[in-house]
């Protein structure tokens, strides 16, 4: 073909022209047609796929702890939203350079570019003050190790390490043992 | 009773802790604070985290065979000492009460019944069954009925192993990785452009960046570690600007100089908007691209990698060769994107024009230097190629590429996608070192270095991973394996797509995995997997990093790695049963050998012995075979790619570092390639060389915006965005047995704009239906939190083994690079 | 006396010959603790009662002339009672050892 160019730029133009139509139907919650004029297919259209037959059907015995009984071709109602917890009491760490979890709930906590609201209590300067848990010293560290007046930058958004904890239950037990744990099964074995 | 306290404990693993970064060894004389005995002391090493693809580096504290504590590496680049929250909660993600400790077959009346339930069987039981079932596919239908769905998770070895496996032993292409959903658009995009996989620079970008740009890219949540240094660089340098762009906003906002959130598919007219506006204003670095790069045209109307009886494809002129292109020149390019005028790209997008011209002049302006990153927005996308090679235009347009802190970066989900999807050629199209298998020249050199007749790998690309779901479904793939990976889970339109096939009649499906996920549960039979530090591994990050660990810990019961179980089954099966007779009566050498002998007793995999592997440490594979193979498959991989661009070093030489980045020419890693005086492949006196393609140039590409398959009409009135969440891993399936994680966030939510749900009678909390053409979904309603939605936009994650999301979603694909959108569909919310 | 102890551990990088000013500063303190040295790495164990003696250490140590470079490692704060806790210990441990 050797017309091959202009061929695009007329594709160009009308997908373009189709897609500003396409957008301003979104806005007004209309139908979009790509190509008004021609009309094209949609999804819509498409045949259903041939029906197959599924071994076993339900009620096959449930392994995955995570979907709480229902089969995976079923749906049940979702959990009710958890609660956070906000007892404000510090929880026991799992070994020693494990981050806290949040004792309280941080809704509508602003941490952005112009303020941090968690620093206003746990920074070391305000954390006596707000009888809040300063944060660690190692936060005072930058990259190459080098000690800074404030908090070091890369550590500014607190929720990528300290979370908070809900009420939900958990649906699979763990049996991870911690350090202390670990040495008194030892000794137990030793008796 | 001892007389060592708590603090001498502390300050025993302080010490150790210091060492080990260090580097420094800990003899029993040196301190008095090593404790009489060494009843407290702590065994700590070194290993990669086991999530994303950043690749942080961790310490693992082992005592009596158990992990019993994590902490961030400080020695380790990627981090320095910090993790996100999954990071350093690892130490518990093997240890959910239901690992899977040994095998379990669906039985009835003591014999494999696909109607049957699971009962625990041993290992030769699974594997008789297994092998008996795979011999009656390959002699009824023969290789083109076998397939297997591997993992951005496997380490690179098993990788490896699994390829030669399939490509070389079964004959079968129809292996895929999980990374087609989150990298296939990547490589393509990097193949189209640079004739070559992977980013050109590396983290070290950030430090150098004056601005950032993400691209569909949440990294406050899906990158945190890599986040921190981005904050760190725009926090302590007032000059650098982050722009943030999303279809919805999210937590990486909270960093944004620039936020622009535009409508769906929209990020194609911004792209091409901004190379607009640096060829209008003047701003075209000429020298570079003169020099440097040549621009082609692709094909339009491409289809959307439905099926192809679907209208849609039927209807799309170029569906069948949507990678056709031709040769333009810059004139015609700036032809081409003259049409995205600032005027309508506001229309399009939605977005205020005063952003976009600040975006715009990001790149435009020469004294900037510009990092893009990019993750599922981008990759995600029925035109995901495209959105790659047109963010690399705007980088070569202006020359801001290949030199530290200007960086097109498209960054990893899993912590080997690059490592053992792409590098090691997992795809149903590729094999190792961004060779092909429909190139004759690279399988002959494939069969050269695994030692394997000519002919043995076939030249036809196999299934992709949703057409694999398609061939299972419609019959055409009868004995599947899936292994380091939650499909069921993670497919698009699960329902229709996924589940069918999995249960159909005459399937047998085998599920290798750590924990009972959705997909075990749709399998027959499941073999119980070995993870992370219960075996020897290696994992290559986003930027080039290859990191090794040691096995620190045995697995639990029964649960074998992922390398076991590949080559352990290959020994059950001889060539007589998988290659063609006249091949072997060409090459009689090979008759009658098992697969194991062909594949991984080839004088190369097996060369390394036991004795190589490093004192004090455990490796249960080689305890088995004999020899040390981890180290033999390495080597024998390491072939492929030494001398072409993608050398990697000794083996030996990992476990020593914290990671090393290819390509690594006479043991120096390389930081940004394509670049004289910075990767040794460049030629002085030429600046750059795109060294992928044959003129060493790289490739500007004219390519327009085109509208996604399904868009939001009367009746479905939500576009649906479905992703991921800080604080669980992908499926969930590790840390959603985490209790610390699992509280955090435990359930899925509908995240919506609150007037959206005024006008539909809802309210935060309330039940509803997501629906779609597909299927539907229960959930509940979320209105606050982390993510603010535009009006017409829900976000819901996907981690939820309780809430499938994917029984909604579209299987439409990327047509070039065969990657599904899961950001884009249409849904209705009804209260349930 | 702070409720808390403060126990962490600092990597010293120093010139080879800077070791006897560093054991002598280290001596002068008895919060400190020279716990492990290789030619030019050294380990240095810090238990103060509070963040800014610890901070205070290590601003001090980098002006030992000599040192390069002060890298805190591991840090952990307890009650000091919860530290003077025994630590459950097998008693046959030392043969197995």
């Amino acid at each position: 073909m050797n017309n091959k160019i202009p061929v695009f730029v007329g594709a160009l133009f009308l997908v373009v022209i189709a897609a500003s139509t396409f957008v301003v139907g979104l806005s007004v919650g209309k139908k979009s047609d790509l190509q008004p004029g021609t009309p094209a297919p949609t999804l819509a259209d498409a045949k259903p796929l041939p029906p197959v037959t599924i071994v076993p059907g339900p009620g096959d015995q449930q392994i995955d702890a995570i979907r709480r009984g229902a089969p995976i071709d079923q749906e049940i109602p979702p959990p009710a939203m958890a609660k956070v917890e906000n007892t404000d009491v510090k929880r026991n760490r799992a070994y020693p350079m494990q981050p806290p979890t949040i004792p309280h709930s941080i809704d509508n906590y602003q941490v952005d570019l112009n303020s941090n609201r968690c620093l206003l209590c746990h920074a070391r300067a305000n954390a006596d003050k707000f009888q809040a848990p300063p944060v660690s010293v190692t936060h005072y560290m930058d990259r190459d190790d080098q000690f800074l007046a404030t908090i070091s930058p890369r550590r500014y958004f607190c929720n990528q390490c300290h979370v908070v904890q809900t009420d939900a239950k958990p649906l699979v037990a763990n049996t991870f043992k911690d350090i202390d744990t670990v040495l008194s099964n030892e000794r137990e074995k030793a008796n | 009773m001892s007389t060592v306290t708590r603090r001498d404990f502390i300050k025993q693993t302080a010490l150790a802790t210091a060492a080990t970064a260090a580097g420094l060894s800990l003899p029993g004389s040196a301190s008095n604070v090593i404790l009489e005995g060494d009843q407290t002391q702590l065994k700590w090493d070194k290993a990669p985290c086991r999530f994303c693809g950043t690749g942080c580096g961790v310490n693992v504290a082992v005592k009596d065979g158990r992990v019993v504590a994590t902490h961030g590496d400080v020695h380790a680049e990627v981090n320095r000492g910090i993790n996100c929250v999954k990071g350093y909660f690892l130490s518990k993600i093997m240890y959910g009460g239901d690992r899977l400790t040994q095998p379990l077959l669906r039985k009835r009346n003591g014999v494999y019944a696909k109607d049957g339930e699971f009962e625990a069987v041993s290992w030769d039981e699974a594997f008789d069954v297994m092998a008996a079932q795979f011999k009656q596919v390959l002699k009824e239908k023969g290789s083109q009925a076998i397939g297997m769905f591997g993992s951005g998770q496997w380490t690179i070895f098993e990788g490896y192993a699994a390829n030669k496996l399939m490509k070389a032993g079964f004959r079968s292409n129809h292996l895929d990785p999980n990374a087609r959903h989150c990298m296939a658009s990547a490589v393509q995009g990097f193949m189209r452009t640079f004739g070559m996989d992977e980013p050109m620079g590396c983290y070290n970008d950030i430090e150098a960046a004056d601005a950032f740009v993400l691209w569909g890219s949440n990294m406050a949540e899906m990158h945190p570690i890599l986040w921190t240094r981005v904050t760190d660089r725009r926090l302590s340098n007032p000059h650098v600007k982050v722009a943030v762009l999303s279809t919805f906003e999210h937590r990486s906002f909270e960093l944004a100089d620039i936020p622009i959130v535009f409508h769906p598919q929209t990020d194609l007219v911004i792209l091409n908007y901004i190379a607009n506006h640096i060829i209008r204003t003047g701003r075209v670095n000429k020298a570079f691209v003169d020099k440097h790069t040549t621009f082609r045209q692709g094909v339009t109307d491409i289809g959307y990698g439905l099926r192809p009886d679907n209208p849609l494809e039927e209807h799309a002129k170029n569906a069948t060769d949507p990678t056709a292109s031709q040769p333009i020149d810059f004139e015609r390019f700036a032809d081409f994107v003259k049409p995205y005028t600032l005027e309508k790209t506001v229309e399009m997008t939605g977005v205020d024009a005063g952003w976009l011209e600040k975006l715009a002049e990001l790149y435009a302006d020469p004294a900037v230097k510009v990092t893009s990153f990019w993750t599922m927005g981008f990759n995600q996308h029925t035109r995901g190629v495209w959105a790659n090679n047109m963010v690399y235009n705007i980088h070569l347009l202006t020359g801001k590429i290949s030199t530290p802190g200007n960086s097109p970066f498209s960054l990893t989900g899993q912590p080997s996608a690059c490592g053992t999807a792409r590098e090691v050629g997992t795809f149903s199209n590729r094999l190792p070192a961004d060779m092909v298998v429909t190139n004759p020249e690279h399988r002959k050199h494939a069969e050269e270095i695994w030692k394997v007749p000519h002919g043995v790998i076939v030249a036809k690309p196999g299934y992709h991973a949703v057409e694999q779901n398609r061939a299972l479904r419609d019959g055409k793939l009868n004995a599947y394996w899936v292994m380091a990976n939650n499909n069921m889970q993670a497919g698009a339109n699960m329902l229709q797509e996924t589940f069918p096939g999995y249960r159909r009649p005459g399937n047998f499906i085998v599920v290798s995995d750590v924990y009972p996920t959705v997909t075990a549960q749709a399998a027959d039979l499941i073999l119980p997997a070995a993870m992370w530090v219960e075996k020897e591994g290696a994992y290559g990050n986003a930027e080039r990093r290859t990191q090794f660990w040691h096995q620190l810990v045995k697995a639990p019961g029964e649960a074998r790695s992922d390398l076991w179980q590949l080559m352990e089954f290959s020994r059950r099966f001889t060539t007589d049963e998988c290659w063609p007779a006249d091949m072997l009566a060409a090459n009689p050498q090979f008759k009658g050998k098992t697969l194991f002998d062909v594949l991984y007793r080839n004088g190369k995999v097996d060369r390394f012995p036991v004795s190589d592997i490093e004192k004090g440490y455990l490796n249960d594979e080689a305890t088995v075979f004999g020899f040390y193979p981890q180290k033999g498959l390495f080597e024998e991989y390491a072939e492929f790619g030494r001398g072409h661009g993608h050398d990697l070093a000794d083996f030996d030489a990992y476990h020593k570092a914290r990671g090393i980045r290819w390509p690594v020419v006479n043991g120096k890693e390389t930081l940004w390639r394509y670049r004289e005086g910075t990767d040794p492949y460049v030629k002085p006196g030429t600046g750059f060389q795109f060294y992928g393609n044959p003129d060493n140039r790289a490739v500007i590409w004219a390519l327009p915006y085109e509208p996604p398959p399904e868009s939001p009409d009367d009746e479905f009135d939500m576009w649906l965005v479905t992703g991921r969440v800080l604080e669980h891993w992908h499926s969930g399936s590790m840390t959603m047995r985490v209790p610390e994680l699992y509280r955090a966030v435990p359930a899925a939510v509908v995240f919506m704009h609150p007037d959206d749900a005024v006008t539909r009678g809802l309210k935060r909390g309330d039940e509803v239906r997501v629906v779609s053409r597909r299927g539907e979904m229960l959930s509940r309603v979320e209105t606050r939190g982390r993510n603010r939605m535009p009006r017409g936009v829900i976000f819901v994650p996907w981690f939820d083994a309780g809430q499938l999301i994917n029984k909604v979603t579209l299987d439409a694909t990327d047509p070039i690079s065969k990657q599904t959108d899961y950001k884009k569909c249409a849904v209705k919310i009804l209260a349930a | 006396m702070s409720r808390e102890l403060h126990i962490s551990s600092l990597f010293i990088q120093h010139r080879p010959d800077a070791l006897p000013q560093l054991r002598a500063f280290i001596d002068a303190r008895p919060e400190l603790e020279l716990a492990l040295n290789e030619g030019i790495r050294s380990i240095v164990l810090c238990e103060t009662g509070d963040q800014r003696g610890l901070m205070d250490h290590i601003d001090a140590m980098r002006d030992v002339v000599g040192v390069l470079n002060v890298s805190l490692i591991y840090h952990h704060a307890e009650p000091r009672e919860a530290l003077d806790q025994l630590m459950p210990v097998v008693e046959s441990m030392e043969a197995s050892a």
